[in-house]
């Protein structure tokens, strides 16, 4: 494994909640894919196959509740499979890390929930960390930091 | 300013009253047309709103009505339309009728299906189809239906000018003066690990405040 191409979170509604572009694309390029897979999506029955050819790659989704994980990778490179698993295994570490997860949470802690992507999702698309155990401690370990740093700025 | 929920009924009936009461709160029964300042409170923000109850005998009559000049600033003004109904009819032209008289970038639009069996992608975006009752299937899969999705939806929705609850600003002669008690109490202890732990915990709850 692997280089995706991009990560897009999008909700039931049709609202990017997240993306995430790991190879250059310009501004219209982004544009066209969101405004194509969003309707695509989000309009096929839920026994369809959650693996579908787009453009010159292919697309693969998995829907969380109100959420779909939406991945575009490289045919005869990246592994389907493995790239379902990573959706599951982003959304378990969310669901630790925020204590069940949900929509509205992603919303407000946008941050956080990049933060958790890229500690398992190297620049480049490739995979960097599997372990939940792992992500979750770098990614407690930059809220302490984030945290003594405002302590020391009031206490300066 | 969208900040009013239309909810348009097919009869106002018993299976009405309580999903809107289980939405809304108490005392929100849709006997009456108009509930004002109402108050969407999540753990991230709060928002007043009013809601709106209207029915219809003949949805294309109140389609046509709702669609008309007269209406606009009411259609300007609302955040989202709930529209309860029986079915969706082939080539459904009452919800594209609807979303095509409204700006929906920034609203919501759910058909509320009475049927037993819904799939929510029966409609294209900007609609949502949620189905009345919790079924079999949604509790095993996890999915949100009826009362409880719909609170995700109005959870989820970008109210204008929602502001996530601000936290209390830190007081800072309250931290000072924790902070002294703090060093006095240090210096009253004999044992370094002790004084370390303390120092510590109270670097927490300090942080935790600001």
């Amino acid at each position: 494994m692997s280089h995706i191409k991009y990560l897009l979170l999008v909700s039931r509604q049709g609202k990017v909640r997240l993306m995430k572009w790991y190879q250059p694309l310009t501004e219209k390029a982004k544009t066209k894919i969101i405004n194509d897979l969003t309707p695509l999506i989000l309009g096929r029955k839920p026994k369809m196959c959650n693996i579908l050819d787009y453009s010159d790659h292919k697309v693969i989704y998995r829907r969380y509740a109100s959420l779909y994980f939406i991945i575009g990778i490289t045919p005869n490179v990246d592994n389907e499979l493995l790239c379902l698993d990573l959706v599951h295994r982003y959304v378990e570490t969310m669901d630790v890390y925020f204590g069940n997860v949900c929509e509205l949470d992603i919303i407000f802690n946008f941050a956080k929930a990049y933060d958790i992507l890229n500690e398992m999702v190297m620049c480049d698309g490739s995979l960097a960390e599997s372990s939940k155990k792992e992500v979750l401690y770098a990614v407690q370990t930059m809220d302490g930091m984030d945290d003594n740093d405002k302590l020391e700025k009031v206490l300066s | 300013m969208r900040d009013k929920v239309l909810v348009v009924l097919e009869e106002r009936g018993a299976q009405n009253t309580r999903w809107l009461t289980d939405v809304f709160g108490d005392g929100i029964t849709g006997e009456t047309p108009i509930y004002s300042d109402l108050t969407w409170t999540t753990k991230y923000y709060s928002e007043t709103f009013d809601l709106y109850v209207d029915e219809y005998d003949d949805l294309d009559e109140w389609i046509e009505e709702f669609t008309s000049d007269d209406c606009a600033v009411l259609r300007d003004a609302l955040a989202g339309v709930i529209l309860v109904r029986t079915g969706i009819a082939t080539g459904d032209h009452h919800s594209q009728r609807i979303a095509n008289s409204l700006s929906t970038d920034d609203m919501f639009l759910v058909w509320l299906d009475k049927r037993e069996s819904v799939d929510d992608r029966e409609l294209p975006l900007p609609w949502e189809v949620v189905q009345l009752e919790e079924t079999a299937r949604d509790r095993e899969l996890n999915e949100k239906s009826g009362a409880a999705r719909l609170k995700e939806i109005l959870d989820v929705h970008t109210w204008p000018g929602t502001d996530r609850l601000e936290q209390e600003p830190a007081d800072m002669d309250e931290l000072i003066t924790l902070m002294r008690e703090a060093r006095l109490r240090c210096q009253d202890m004999s044992d370094d690990e002790e004084s370390q732990r303390y120092a510590m915990s109270l670097a927490e709850q300090i942080a935790k405040r600001i």
